[in-house]
């Protein structure tokens, strides 16, 4: 006998989603690793807007990109301890999506430079980033529709 | 890889997110390994196999080319 939840062959997008972030073990993962990313992005900006607006004296203005640093460290640790810890669908997904981020950024920042010396403008870093996320994004929504 | 886990789940009258508890899994991917489109760990293989008290062969058997 088969429960009527599990009658379709594949899962609809929203069963999908209720469980796509996984066991309770990895929903506690994932709010810690929110949680840091959380404090990181406001000490990047806070650390930004104190750097730009010479807030603070010469010599301890280090401390700020050092502390961000740190705190970005702590993410990213928060972040692997997510992906050791966690179910290994939730794991295979979760690398897909950084496979597809890393192809995506390395592409883009290697072909972009062509564009360049053609006469686009020339992008910011924090461009890399912003591609890099979105097409890790991408990839982990790709990944999803695969295994559902 | 072939199964017959949502055969041996139906036996039990487990629902996925019982037999996903169970074996500590999301219910993801039970329905995946169920739908044939993840191929389970060695480990959770094992635990799947064992939580029917079959053997892996009896659960799982490879695609014939």
């Amino acid at each position: 006998m088969f429960h009527e939840s599990d009658g379709a062959e594949r899962m609809s997008w929203s069963e999908m989603f209720k469980c796509a972030s996984g066991t309770e073990a990895d929903r506690r993962n994932q709010y810690r690793f929110l949680g840091w990313m959380a404090i990181w992005g406001l000490s990047f900006v806070g650390g930004t807007a104190l750097l730009r607006d010479e807030g603070i004296a010469s010599p301890w203005k280090w401390i700020v990109p050092v502390a961000a640093g740190a705190l970005a460290l702590a993410t990213m640790s928060a972040y692997l301890k997510f992906l050791r810890e966690a179910d290994e669908l939730t794991r295979k997904i979760q690398t897909d999506g950084i496979a597809f981020g890393f192809g995506v950024g390395l592409i883009f920042t290697i072909g972009y430079q062509m564009f360049e010396w053609a006469g686009a403008p020339t992008l910011d870093l924090s461009a890399i980033a912003t591609v890099m996320l979105v097409s890790f994004s991408v990839g982990q929504v790709n990944a999803m529709r695969r295994y559902r | 890889m072939k199964n017959k886990l949502r055969v041996l789940r139906a036996e039990h009258d487990w629902s996925q997110a019982s037999l996903a508890d169970q074996l500590g899994v999301s219910r993801q991917t039970v329905n995946a390994i169920e739908t044939g489109k993840y191929d389970p760990s060695l480990p959770l293989a094992f635990k799947v196999s064992g939580l029917f008290g079959l053997s892996i062969e009896e659960v799982f058997e490879p695609d014939t080319p």
